[in-house]
């Protein structure tokens, strides 16, 4: 909607001096002729490279579909639809089966949606609706920070928090309640589905949340002062004229909270009990699809690798089903919004009447004051019925700002344990200087050295750099395509191809890379050139998008204007909309290196791990996520906790200042509009 | 803005090809870093390897204990210079690999048993048969007959038992069902021998990734069983470990001393194959003398017998990984005892060291000498 109206040839049009200088003698013009091709050229070249920046987009999707598809091939040759209904995972005879891993995937996140979805919807009416103008905004800025923390740190902090919570104080009460019946059969441990579905959706609360409260602030002021002055309660008005209306994408939201769920490895792998099997009650073990790649990935041998690579096509498939319906779901609602002046405020009346007020006051008439709550009831028995809807009002009040409360109580608890934990450690300036120790069984723990972390923030910086390095370009190149040049299906191709990417659980980038690179490449399998690859594709989708809702927020206008001065396209692109954009940009770049910096299950996958310092690109390398999912959740030596937990404090300091920065940006890039 | 990110993409494209793919520039080794992939058995020692060998020369090895099934399939892509295993390679892997693989013992350890038993004070006896019958679920609780008449009067607790075990492929798994597979023909006709069996559906069970995982849950966890190599065992304070029964019915405790008698006995019955033949069928469980060990287990290393198959291949990479065999076999040896792993009989090191001799790069053996 934004490029459509002028057309893409308009490049060759301008037959202005872009300086807007005043028409040149005779014997220039062939120099301003020559100049003017040259300015086409490269607007041609601009363009032709905006397409095919965007192109790649696409191809990249495709090439992650293809890839997966081709690489299982050998698996469901040889098992079949019997892969799907399979309960075994036995390498040992080379019998493989999904119905564990699926069902455990499905039960975890559907669990996690389950506990993850009240709260969260909870949040978003607590803020849109209750808070305090002057509190919104900070408290807004807590819930989202949760969306900052890394998985590997939820994961980490939860094998020491939620785990022995969830075991020794949650499980044996609800058994005991139940009397151990149905799923809550078997012991109670603290390592099982039940723990993983309540980390997950922690994790998943705050992208929620998010969601929920851009849909409800999509509500339209008038919808709630039509309930108010109807006479609802806010309460009640949260209820009917914005819940009711935000609801399809609220349900948007909850359904990307599953996809994210659901490809979740590293929480699942630090808190599931990793046993394959089928999760008959909350408190048996199990493992799900990302989990097992995870786990399996790096030491399967061909057969298992391909029966691994086909539960990653499992995933894929359902991560990008849900990402269909979720934008199917908000697509139909913006078909289907009423247009104004429709009987909205009829219907608000008419579940009013359902909600149970009894009866509405009759109309106050215009110049009324719209107190809620507190008018004078006019019917013969008024109190009652006052009561309850004030009692309602209160209880939703308590209800959602308890929900708020619930909230932030994980990103209080993983900030404390990370300092009482990692503060030991990082408080040495040797920390950021020095290698990992050896480990250090407990016998020697009078001498165990503490070491420190070096090479993994080395190898973090290096990562990230490198990933950025090509998927900034490519992703802005791509973003300037779909906002300036785009247009028709290509664009839709194209934005959607990037929303899928976006959507794609970082456990199956990771496969892809070792599947191209065991097919390519080997010798570049485990070093950090097949990190940074893999952390790119990650971030060229985040920033693709990112700069095209950047883009989009300049003004049509500061387009016409820099035209009608004679710039050519590229030049009006890269001189006027990019400049105006660059908070948005910024802000973009910025969530995508933090996506990157805390991302896990792909660069386990990928970049190997090691205690040196960087030895070339070719080389494997560490970083601070690997230290925490390997030195960390996944052994015991007590220097390596130490260390692990210092790098996970330094992990949090870094995202969280950059989701700060990032915000700041954002604020930056919505100043002038004073709404905001 | 444009500008400065221009320059920045053109400095880092330029430093690319000069420099950040580093090979090493010289044929004999200096400041090489081997990478080494493998069983978290090992861990512990190859943790003091690591640090000692590198205060030894310029050369180092990274070692990441992913299990050895990692290690077998990294090996194969290529994309390691040795694999550490407590796995001999099977038939099958070793036909996946791309050229001859070289199996050489580096070091030997023990599987200790390890349990939780609050009230228990006296170690647990237990036989392969009875250990088998509970992973496979057919003793579930550990006041089952079957425990009781190995251990007459000890309280057992009426508790069903939470059997622990390895989620990765792992050495570690291997060794105890080889074990298994000998004491009780239902675990052979079953699950069977390998990294990562299917395990049965015992009523309880928990996997963990790596063995120091594994230690800490059952330390954590009352009434569970597991297993885990020696050193991390000891590691711990207050953790049980059972006292198993050897071919000569007699219950032994696992030590250092009787681990590494057991694997002298049974290597001094075994005819070793070449480094670059099979080795699938060398075992050191169950050694026949009455006062050994019955869950013993030899430590390989596995690396390409021509090293242009291996890592990032040059002559100088191939003197590291001589260098670093070299190492292991003899000041290496000295350090195992102080972590409870086995020193290596002296036949072993004397084939190993023949098999050292033998690997080439592009055809030519390595000329620099020990330094």
């Amino acid at each position: 909607m934004t490029a459509t109206q002028s057309p893409a040839d308009c490049t060759e049009a301008p037959p202005y001096d872009p300086a807007g200088r005043p028409p040149t003698p005779a014997g220039r013009q062939s120099d301003r002729r020559l100049r003017l091709v040259g300015l086409n050229r490269i607007g041609r070249a601009f363009h032709g490279l905006a397409i095919a920046t965007a192109a790649g987009v696409v191809a990249l999707l495709g090439a992650v579909v293809l890839v997966l598809l081709e690489a299982s091939g050998g698996s469901s040759a040889r098992t079949g639809p019997a892969f799907l209904v399979g309960q075994t995972w036995d390498p040992v005879h080379n019998v493989y089966g999904a119905l564990p891993a699926i069902s455990g995937t499905i039960a975890t996140s559907g669990l996690a949606l389950l506990f993850a979805v009240p709260v969260a919807i909870g949040v978003a009416i607590f803020l849109t609706e209750f808070v305090p103008r002057r509190l919104r905004e900070p408290i807004a800025a807590l819930v989202d920070l949760s969306a900052a923390v890394p998985s590997v740190v939820w994961g980490f902090w939860a094998i020491l928090v939620v785990a022995p919570f969830v075991g020794h104080s949650v499980e044996p009460v609800l058994a005991r309640w139940t009397g151990g019946a149905g799923p809550f059969a078997r012991p109670p441990t603290g390592f099982d589905v039940l723990s993983a579905s309540v980390v997950l959706a922690i994790m998943v609360l705050p992208t929620i949340s998010a969601i929920s409260r851009s849909a409800l602030g999509a509500v339209p002021r008038s919808q709630r002062e039509a309930a108010l002055s109807l006479g609802a309660t806010r309460s009640e008005a949260a209820w009917l004229s914005v819940l009711r209306p935000a609801r399809s994408g609220i349900v948007a939201g909850i359904l990307l909270g599953f996809g994210r769920a659901a490809g979740e490895a590293v929480i699942v792998v630090g808190l599931i009990g990793n046993v394959y099997a089928l999760p008959t009650s909350l408190f048996a073990q199990g493992q799900t699809i990302a989990g097992e790649i995870l786990n399996d990935l790096n030491s399967g041998l061909p057969p298992e690798r391909s029966a691994l690579v086909e539960l990653g096509l499992l995933l894929l498939v359902v991560t990008v089903l849900v990402q269909l319906a979720a934008r199917g779901i908000v697509r139909w609602a913006e078909a289907s919004r009423p247009r104004f002046g429709s009987d909205r405020s009829g219907r608000a009346t008419r579940i009013l009447r359902e909600f149970g007020s009894g009866g509405l006051p009759p109309d106050p008439g215009p110049g009324a004051p719209a107190a809620p709550g507190r008018r004078p009831h006019p019917r013969t028995r008024p109190g009652h019925r006052r009561i309850v809807r004030r009692a309602r009002g209160i209880a939703a009040v308590a209800l959602t700002g308890a929900a708020t409360t619930l909230a932030l109580l994980p990103l209080v608890s993983v900030l404390g344990t990370a300092i009482s934990f990692g503060g030991v450690a990082a408080v040495h300036p040797s920390f950021y200087t020095s290698e990992l120790p050896a480990a250090c069984p407990a016998i020697a723990q009078a001498s165990c050295p503490i070491g420190g972390i070096g090479p993994a923030i080395q190898g973090t910086l290096l990562l990230v750099g490198l990933a950025s390095l090509v998927a900034v370009p490519v992703g802005i190149l791509a973003g300037v395509y779909l906002s300036e040049y785009g247009r028709g299906r290509g664009t839709s191709i194209v934005r959607l191809a990037a929303d899928l990417l976006v959507g794609i659980p970082s456990v199956l980038i990771g496969l892809f890379v070792v599947v191209v690179l065991l097919q390519g490449a080997p010798a570049l399998d485990n070093t950090a050139l097949a990190g940074a690859l893999a952390l790119g594709v990650l971030m060229v989708p985040i920033v693709t998008r990112a700069t095209e809702e950047a883009l989009k927020a300049v003004p049509q206008a500061a387009r016409e204007a820099a035209l009608a001065l004679g710039f050519p396209r590229h030049r009006a692109t890269i001189r006027v909309v990019l400049p105006s954009a660059r908070y948005g940009l910024i802000t973009g770049i910025f969530l995508a290196v933090a996506r990157a910096g805390g991302e896990t299950a792909a660069v386990v996958l990928t970049a190997f791990g090691s205690p040196y310092w960087f030895a070339g690109l070719n080389h494997p390398v560490s970083s601070l996520t690997l230290v925490i999912f390997e030195q960390g959740s996944q052994s015991s030596y007590s220097n390596w906790q130490a260390d692990a937990w210092g790098a996970a404090l330094v992990l949090l300091v870094l995202m969280l200042g950059v989701s700060v920065a990032a915000r700041l940006m954002a604020r930056g890039a919505t100043r002038p509009d004073p709404e905001a | 803005m444009i500008g400065a990110l221009a320059v920045i993409v053109a400095v880092i494209g330029a430093g690319l090809p000069l420099g950040w793919f580093s090979y090493p520039p010289s044929n004999c080794s200096s400041g090489v870093t081997l990478d080494g992939e493998g069983a978290s058995l090992l861990l512990p020692l190859m943790s003091e390897w690591e640090g000692a060998f590198r205060a030894n020369g310029s050369d180092a090895v990274n070692y990441n204990p992913a299990g050895a099934g990692a290690a077998i399939s990294s090996l194969s892509a290529r994309a390691v210079d040795f694999a550490a295993t407590d796995e001999p390679l099977s038939a099958s892997e070793y036909k996946g690999m791309p050229g001859t693989v070289l199996t050489l013992p580096v070091t030997g350890g023990a599987l200790a048993i390890v349990y939780h038993l609050p009230g228990v004070v006296a170690p647990l006896e237990l036989s392969g048969d009875v250990l088998a019958n509970v992973y496979l679920g057919t003793v579930a609780r550990w006041d089952d007959s079957a425990i009781r008449s190995l251990n007459p009067g000890v309280v057992l607790p009426s508790q069903t038992i939470i059997t622990v075990h390895r989620s990765d492929a792992a050495g570690t798994t291997y060794v105890l069902t080889d074990y298994l597979s000998e004491d009780s023909s239902t675990w052979k006709e079953g699950p069977g021998t390998g990294l990562q069996p299917s395990w049965p559906s015992s009523p309880e069970q928990h996997a963990e990734q790596g063995n120091s995982k594994v230690v800490q849950y059952v330390a954590a966890t009352p009434y569970s069983v597991g297993y885990a190599d020696l050193t991390d065992v000891l590691g711990t304070p207050g953790l049980q470990y059972a006292r198993m029964e050897n071919p000569a019915q007699n219950f032994v405790l696992p030590t250092a001393l009787d681990t590494a008698s057991a694997i002298a006995d049974r290597s001094r019955n075994t005819t070793f194959p070449s480094a670059s033949g099979s080795w699938s069928n060398i075992s050191m469980v169950n050694s026949p003398a009455p006062g050994d060990y019955p869950l013993a287990t030899l430590s390989y290393f596995l690396t390409f017998q021509t090293a242009e198959l291996g890592l990032h291949s040059s002559l100088a990479r191939t003197d590291a990984i001589q260098q670093w065999l070299h190492w292991v076999l003899q000041a290496g040896q000295a350090l195992s005892g102080g972590l409870d792993y086995a020193t290596l009989p002296s036949n072993l090191v004397a084939l190993d060291e023949a098999a050292i001799g033998t690997i080439t790069f592009d055809g030519n053996t390595v000329s620099c000498g020990l330094h």
